[in-house]
C-alpha cells in the first residue's frame, strides 16, 4: 500500500499497482525506494484524486500500451469502452480536472479517454451547437464568419 | 481557483503568453441553464492537450471548430494538428525534403483536393508530347522528366511540367558524340533510376546508359530476337525477349555479369517485372511465372488466363501480382498461396500495359481506354476514355499524373495538379 496526499490535505491508502497506473507516482516510489512514505500530490484536490483513483482501480490490470502504432490507432478512434463512458459522465468542470490530473500524473490511457470525451462533445455539431455546449460567445463579425465559411468550402464537396 | 494553478503548472514555460492573458479576463465560472458548470476546453486546456483533443477528431469537425470563435479558430489551425491528420492517412506521403515547418493545414488541403480530382477524373489538364515521328512504345516519368521510347528508334527526354523536349537520343545524337552504341530498331522498353537507364529494342539488344549524362556506355547482346521488356532494381537486371528467354544479370557487380538465361515460355515473353528478388514474367502461353532472381529457378506458375499475356506487374512488397492480356481481363494473384484473388473486368480488348502505384493499378488497353483500379477496394476507380484514339501501348502513373503512349507519335500527359497550390504540390510524393 502507498499513501497519497491530495493538495487539500486528504490522505488515500492505495494498493501499489493501482497507484502505479500513474507514471509520475511510479517514478516517485522508485526514487524513494520505500513504500511506507507519504507521497504528496500537490496539484490534485481530494475530490478529483478520488475519481482518478477509481479509474486506476478499475484499470489496474490493463496491459501496458505496446507500440507507438497502437497509440495512434487508439487516438484515431473516438470509441470509448462502456465502463469509461459511464465513468466520464461527470460535469464539465470535473471532466476538465480529470484531464489535467491525468496529464499531471502521467496516466496516458485516462488522458486519452478524457480527450476523446471532449472530442465526442464536439463531433457532428454545428458551430452554434458547440457554442451552446461549452457556453462560448461568438466573437466573429458576420463578415468574418462568411470568410471562414468560404475558407472551409474545399472540404464540403465530397 | 485550483484550476489555474493546474493549467499554469502544466503549461510551464510554453510561449503562449497572449492566450494566458485572455484566460484571466474570462475567469468567471460559466454555468448552464441546468446549473452545471460549462468549460471552454479549447481556451482553458494547455496547448498540448488541446492538440490531443483535435487529434481524436476528424478533419471536418476540426474545420467546424474554426467557426466557433476566434480562440477556437486559432487552436484549430495549429500546424501539429494538421500534420497529424495528414500522417493518419497511410496512403499519403511527402518527400523527404519537405520543410518541417511547412503549413500542414495547406499541405493537407492540397493533398485532399488532389484525391478528389482522382476520384472524379475531373480538373485534368491534358497535353501531348510532340516530337516523336512514329508510335511510342514505352514511357517512365517523375516530377522533373518524362522519358519515352519509339518506333522511330529514338529515346526522348521531356520536361514534365512544360512538356518541352529536352533531348533526343538516337543514331544521330550518338554519332555527334562519336559513340558507336545506338539502337538500330524500335525502342520497345525502357527503365531508369538516378544512375542508369536501360533501353531494349527490336534489334535484339539492350543499351545501358549513364544518367544524368545520358551517355550510352554498353550494349548487351543477350537475346536472339527483340528485347520486349526489361526491369531492374538495385540488385538485378532482367530482360525478356521474343526468343522465349529471360536473362538475369547482376547489377551489384562490376560489368553486370550474366547470371542466368532461362527459357521462360515456348513463344514470346512479352513482359517482365522485378521486385526484391522476385521476377515475374508473362508470355504468349498465358501463364504467369515467378522466378527467383538469385538462383534463376522457377518458383511458381500461375494458370488462369484463357489467352496469351501482354503485361505483368508485381506490387512493391512482391506479395501481389497483376497480369493482363488477350482475354481482356486483369487478374490479381497472391504470391503466398498462388491463388488468383480476383479479376478486374471491364476492358473490351487486349490489356497491353499495367502499372502498380501504391495500392492502385493503372491499365491501358487496345480498347483505347485507360483505367485505374484499387487493390484494396477491388474495383475500378477511374475510367479515362477520351484521351486516346488508338491502341494504348504503355502507361505509368504517380500521385500527380498519368503519362500514356499509343499507336501514334504523341504521348499524352494527364496532369491532376494543375491549378493546385504549387508550393505544396511539389512536396507530395504519394
Amino acid at each position: 500500500m502507498v499513501k497519497l496526499t491530495s493538495s487539500d490535505g486528504e490522505s488515500f491508502d492505495v494498493e501499489k499497482d493501482v497507484a502505479e497506473r500513474s507514471v509520475l507516482i511510479k517514478n516517485m516510489i522508485e526514487d524513494v525506494g520505500d513504500d511506507s512514505t507519504e507521497i504528496p500530490i500537490p496539484n490534485v484536490t481530494a475530490n478529483v484524486l478520488k475519481k482518478v483513483l477509481e479509474w486506476c482501480e478499475h484499470h489496474k490490470s490493463d496491459p501496458a500500451p505496446a507500440t507507438e502504432d497502437d497509440t495512434d490507432a487508439r487516438k484515431k478512434s473516438t470509441d470509448i469502452d462502456e465502463w469509461d463512458q459511464k465513468f466520464m459522465q461527470v460535469d464539465q468542470e470535473m471532466l476538465f480536472e480529470i484531464i489535467l490530473a491525468a496529464n499531471y500524473l502521467d496516466i496516458k490511457a485516462l488522458l486519452e479517454v478524457g480527450c476523446k470525451t471532449v472530442a465526442n462533445m464536439i463531433k457532428g455539431k454545428t458551430p452554434e451547437e458547440i457554442r451552446r455546449t461549452f457556453n462560448i460567445q461568438n466573437d466573429f463579425t458576420p463578415e468574418e464568419e462568411a470568410q471562414i465559411r468560404r475558407e472551409n468550402e474545399w472540404a464540403e464537396d465530397r | 481557483m485550483v484550476l489555474w494553478t493546474y493549467a499554469d503548472a502544466i503549461r510551464g514555460d510554453s510561449s503562449e503568453d497572449s492566450e494566458a492573458t485572455s484566460y484571466e479576463e474570462d475567469d468567471d465560472a460559466d454555468v448552464a441553464e441546468d446549473g452545471s458548470p460549462r468549460i471552454d476546453f479549447m481556451k482553458r486546456l494547455p496547448a498540448e492537450l488541446r492538440t490531443l483533443v483535435f487529434c481524436t477528431l476528424d478533419f471536418r469537425s476540426i474545420l467546424t471548430c474554426r467557426r466557433v470563435c476566434k480562440g477556437w479558430k486559432e487552436a484549430a489551425e495549429v500546424t501539429a494538428v494538421w500534420r497529424y491528420q495528414f500522417r493518419l492517412r497511410r496512403r499519403w506521403a511527402v518527400k523527404p525534403e519537405t520543410p518541417p515547418n511547412i503549413d500542414w493545414r495547406m499541405m493537407f488541403k492540397t493533398r485532399y483536393l488532389l484525391d478528389r480530382r482522382w476520384e472524379r477524373g475531373a480538373c485534368v489538364h491534358a497535353y501531348n508530347l510532340d516530337g516523336h515521328e512514329e508510335s511510342v512504345y514505352c514511357v517512365q516519368f517523375d516530377d522533373e522528366k518524362i522519358i519515352t521510347g519509339s518506333r522511330d528508334r529514338s529515346v526522348r527526354v521531356w520536361d514534365t511540367t512544360t512538356g518541352k523536349q529536352l533531348r533526343a537520343l538516337n543514331a544521330a545524337s550518338a554519332a555527334l558524340e562519336n559513340n558507336l552504341i545506338a539502337h538500330t530498331g524500335s525502342i520497345l522498353c525502357l527503365q531508369y533510376d538516378n544512375k542508369m537507364m536501360l533501353t531494349g529494342s527490336s534489334d535484339g539488344t539492350a543499351i545501358i546508359w549513364e544518367l544524368p549524362a545520358y551517355r550510352a556506355v554498353r550494349q548487351l547482346h543477350d537475346h536472339k530476337e527483340g528485347v520486349l521488356d526489361l526491369s531492374f532494381n538495385d540488385r538485378y537486371i532482367a530482360t525478356c525477349s521474343k526468343d522465349g528467354t529471360l536473362v538475369i544479370r547482376d547489377r551489384r557487380e562490376v560489368g553486370f555479369p550474366l547470371r542466368h538465361s532461362v527459357v521462360a515460355c515456348s513463344g514470346s515473353v512479352n513482359s517482365v517485372h522485378i521486385q526484391r528478388s522476385f521476377i515475374a514474367t508473362a508470355g504468349v502461353d498465358g501463364i504467369v511465372k515467378v522466378w527467383n532472381a538469385d538462383s534463376g529457378r522457377l518458383l511458381m506458375s500461375l494458370h488462369g488466363h484463357s489467352r496469351g499475356l501482354a503485361c505483368v506487374s508485381l506490387s512493391p512488397d512482391a506479395r501481389t501480382i497483376i497480369s493482363g492480356g488477350n482475354d481482356n481481363t486483369i487478374r490479381v494473384w497472391d504470391t503466398r498461396n498462388q491463388h488468383c484473388l480476383f479479376e478486374f473486368a471491364g476492358h473490351e480488348s487486349l490489356v497491353r500495359t499495367l502499372h502498380v502505384f501504391g495500392r492502385k493499378v493503372l491499365s491501358g488497353s487496345y480498347d483505347q481506354t485507360l483505367k485505374v483500379w484499387d487493390l484494396d477496394y477491388r474495383k475500378k476507380v477511374l475510367d479515362l476514355r477520351k484521351y486516346h484514339g488508338n491502341w494504348i501501348f504503355s502507361a505509368k502513373m504517380d500521385s500527380k499524373r498519368i503519362v500514356s503512349t499509343s499507336f501514334g507519335a504523341k504521348p499524352v500527359v494527364l496532369d491532376f495538379t494543375r491549378g493546385l497550390d504549387e508550393d505544396y504540390v511539389r512536396y507530395i510524393s504519394r
